[in-house]
């Protein structure tokens, strides 16, 4: 997660690893999803992958102004890795965002989030007890 | 007297001086230097392993022969066996009990696995290793009656021998020590419930095909197998916890599987009964595969394994297997079994690459595993030495990746229509050359996995880079539209966000796998990428491969140590790697270098009093005269570089000039010897400096690059890179 104060922007990159994601992201669409641009539309997979984002990692503060785009998905070995932005957003003093990737298909699932603001870099551990997070500047 | 006033005062003054130097004492700090031996992190050679990485004249290891009789039973996927072990202590000393594996104790209704996880703090991986998760193993628990049951344990005369089990480890006390150099021979009885392997996510077990009501069977792990006692651990009995994986002597196999007659076998050794069990038809192209280098030849077609899946057994049928100097045994088993074989020329010895698989690896494990295999036999044998067994075999088994001698466990099944992705397709390419590649680490050069991951799996995942590459070049259809194999460890970038992560997260290389946070990128493509930048970057191809060929062959068959390695790798190349081996491999350090400041200090004067001052000594006692005829630089620059990282590496750099040329310049790691944060370097050039950039091929796993160019441009982040394509 980069945090550009200057551009009113929080940058989002998730990497997942494809085989889980596969199986939340069916989970969440109720159907057998493939990321396979070959059997599906490139639209059609943004626009689940999209949703799931917003249902999985919220933002809490500041909330108000934010914009949400999702910009696009590829493939890296054996992850997927994920592009998103909250843009638009109110004078940062404080983030707070909640974070449930993949916690409905694997109950045990950890999560780390990798905070970089210009000054700064800090990760936090999510769990199914432990799902939001906050940084106050 | 003056003069003595004076002096009396300066006395004093100095006095005065000292005694506030007291209150400062400086205080002393041992050799921190990044580029000290590491005497205190390496065991100390000896008379069994040599400073030079070798073994040396004391050295022994330990000989386990196995003759065992093994029933499976498909109706309730049972497996019983009957062996007996015969083990010779070469050690010098006496031994009054012996250690042995009892690997499928791991899923015993007693066991202890899930229990020692940490559903707080566990990361990804530790559970994969070991099964489906603490909840599901609970409801699963009162199901699966999993772990050895022990029928038997007598010595030859018939005789029973006490033991005790503790949960994966089986002692047995001897009536009388075992003295160095004698051997003793016991008999044991076992059987045990074949688990699913992939509900409990194992090494082995059973597959259910629901669709036509039938089994394949990945058989492994599947025998009380002697621990090794050796030089460094004594008896290496930690539990089997389910990462760590196996520390096995060498031993001669002779085991009699029996299966209902309709299943086609496969596993370590050599088919002593093939007539028997071969039918003419598959005998007589067993015979071509034999002639056959370029094309797989069918042992057993699609169409007679979907015939068989129909079928139902009239009785049993007995494979007879034997192997030679081999560290383990396992076994494929099922009436739903494709086989495909073909010939390898491996300098001039024939090898067999064998593929078995289920339908549902088709279409692409006909098109693509046995030439895998080849392949795969071929670099590894380039690297390190001639394959020394008869044959390779891949096994296709869904959704796993294992090794054993001769014979390996597959993953990449395309979907239901017969359909795959290039990451299908890749990922099953990738690790079939990966699983064969674990004939050479650790089935031959055979390390303590158990206490050392990374001494397989790394060295391994390394020389699957390379063995990626040729495959790539030898067959270049797989990689349609590409200009080499997409492997996962080569580009030392791949490596950064893991040595970037939160440290909490992150162990060392040299680190037990049971301890560590994320074992997929600790004991796999960390070591990998770091072998892979000390073989380009570093020590360059030369020098490396033949160091690297030295520790294979000098640990072939044998037990090797990290030591044995780090030393070996410096023996043979003269290159002094303990500040590679620290920072790498003894750390969490992170690679991060910079450019800080260029400084255009040329001030020339006539009398070149500048440059005796910024060029030392060897100008300084020149005369004007001697310069009449010099080339004065245009320009004389001062450039600062910074190290934040711990780990010191080569500082590679490239030069931009104002004409528009580029000029690269490496300086050794060891330019970090004296000061580990910020180094200066003078550069007298005709030319203008306008950039500066560090690490211009990103060959180090640099974490940051936000100082690595000068003037300074703050590098894009990988958020700022995808949406650039984008654009």
């Amino acid at each position: 997660m980069f945090v550009k104060p200057e551009q009113s922007q929080i940058q989002l990159v998730v990497r997942v690893f494809t085989d889980d994601f596969t199986a939340s992201l069916s989970r969440f669409t109720s159907a057998d999803i493939k990321l396979d641009p070959d059997q599906l539309s490139e639209t059609v997979i943004s626009g689940h992958i999209s949703n799931y984002f917003q249902q999985h990692f919220q933002l809490k503060s500041p909330k108000d102004s934010a914009v949400f785009s999702f910009v696009g998905w590829e493939y890296k070995n054996d992850q997927t890795i994920l592009y998103a932005s909250f843009d638009s957003l109110s004078e940062m003093t404080q983030l707070e965002w909640s974070n449930t990737f993949l916690m409905d298909v694997f109950p045990d699932q950890k999560n780390i989030v990798t905070l970089t603001t210009p000054k700064t870099k800090k990760s936090y551990l999510h769990t199914k007890n432990l799902i939001f997070a906050k940084y106050s500047f | 007297m003056k003069f003595n006033s004076i002096l009396t005062s300066l006395l004093t003054f100095s006095f005065v001086v000292c005694f506030a130097q007291e209150t400062t004492t400086p205080q002393g700090h041992t050799n921190q230097n990044k580029f000290r031996q590491l005497y205190n992190e390496l065991a100390t050679p000896n008379a069994y392993r040599t400073a030079s990485g070798a073994p040396g004249p004391a050295y022994y290891q330990q000989q386990a022969d196995y003759v065992m009789e093994l029933t499976l039973n498909d109706d309730t996927q049972e497996l019983f066996g009957d062996q007996t072990v015969t083990y010779t202590n070469n050690s010098p000393e006496n031994l009054s009990y012996l250690w042995l594996q009892l690997d499928q104790n791991v899923r015993a209704r007693d066991g202890q696995s899930f229990d020692r996880l940490d559903n707080g703090n566990d990361y990804y991986g530790t559970q994969r290793a070991v099964g489906p998760g603490f909840v599901n193993a609970y409801l699963l628990e009162e199901k699966f009656d999993g772990g050895f049951k022990i029928d038997l344990l007598k010595d030859t005369n018939g005789v029973d021998l006490p033991y005790t089990v503790h949960q994966t480890m089986m002692r047995i006390d001897l009536p009388t020590p075992l003295a160095s150099g004698a051997s003793i021979s016991f008999r044991l009885k076992w059987h045990y419930n074949i688990p699913n392997r992939q509900f409990w996510d194992a090494r082995s077990g059973y597959e259910y095909f629901k669709k036509d009501d039938n089994y394949a069977y990945f058989i492994a792990q599947f025998f009380p197998r002697m621990a090794v006692y050796n030089d460094v651990e004594g008896w290496q009995n930690q539990q089997f916890w389910g990462n760590g994986e196996f520390a096995l002597p060498f031993g001669d196999y002779d085991v009699k599987i029996t299966v209902p007659d309709d299943h086609i076998v496969e596993s370590t050794g050599v088919l002593e009964n093939r007539k028997a069990v071969y039918s003419t038809t598959m005998m007589k192209r067993f015979r071509e595969a034999k002639k056959s280098y370029d094309e797989p030849v069918f042992i057993v077609t699609q169409d007679e394994a979907e015939a068989n899946e129909k079928s139902t057994p009239t009785g049993t049928k007995t494979w007879h297997f034997t192997a030679k100097n081999v560290r383990d045994f396992a076994f494929a088993s099922s009436r739903k079994f494709i086989v495909d074989m073909m010939n390898v020329d491996v300098n001039g010895n024939d090898v067999m690459a064998v593929s078995v698989y289920p339908k549902e690896g088709n279409p692409l494990w006909e098109q693509w595993s046995t030439k895998t295999v080849a392949s795969a036999l071929k670099s590894y044998s380039r690297m390190t030495f001639d394959y020394p067994y008869h044959k390779a075999v891949s096994v296709h088994a869904d959704d796993v990746g294992m090794e054993y001698p001769m014979i390996c466990f597959n993953f990449g099944r395309p979907d239901s229509d017969g359909k795959y992705s290039d990451r299908t397709k890749f990922g099953m390419i990738g690790v079939i050359i990966h699983e064969v590649g674990h004939n050479f680490f650790p089935m031959i050069v055979n390390s303590d996995e158990r206490q050392w991951g990374w001494m397989d799996e790394g060295l391994n995942s390394f020389v699957q880079i390379i063995a990626e590459q040729d495959f790539g070049k030898s067959n270049p259809e797989a990689i349609p539209g590409m200009d080499h194999y997409p492997s996962d460890d080569m580009d030392p970038q791949n490596i950064v966000p893991y040595m970037s992560g939160d440290q909490d997260f992150i162990a060392p290389i040299m680190a037990n796998p049971e301890n560590v946070y994320q074992l997929g990128p600790n004991a796999y493509s960390k070591p990998a990428t770091a072998l892979n930048i000390l073989r380009e970057t570093v020590m360059g191809r030369e020098l490396f491969d033949h160091a690297f060929k030295t520790f294979s062959q000098r640990w072939m068959f044998k037990h090797p140590t990290p030591e044995d390695f780090f030393r070996t790798m410096e023996d043979a190349s003269a290159f002094d790697l303990d500040w590679f081996w620290r920072g790498w491999f003894f750390t969490t350090d992170v690679v991060d270098m910079g450019v800080t400041e260029v400084k255009d200090i040329k001030k020339f004067d006539d009398d070149m009093r500048y440059f005796s001052r910024y060029l030392g000594n060897s100008l300084r006692n020149l005369t004007p005269d001697d310069f009449k005829n010099r080339k004065e630089p245009k320009k004389f620059y001062k450039v600062t570089f910074e190290k934040p990282g711990g780990i010191p590496m080569p500082l590679i750099v490239e030069y931009s000039y104002a004409d528009g040329t580029k000029e690269r310049k490496t300086y050794p790691a060891q330019v970090w010897r004296k000061s580990d944060r910020e180094v200066s370097k003078y550069i007298a050039t005709d030319k203008e400096i306008v950039g500066v950039l560090v690490d211009p091929d990103n060959a180090t796993a640099d974490i940051n690059k936000d100082n690595n160019t000068w003037p300074k441009t703050l590098a894009e982040n990988d958020f700022e890179k995808f949406k650039k394509q984008q654009d």
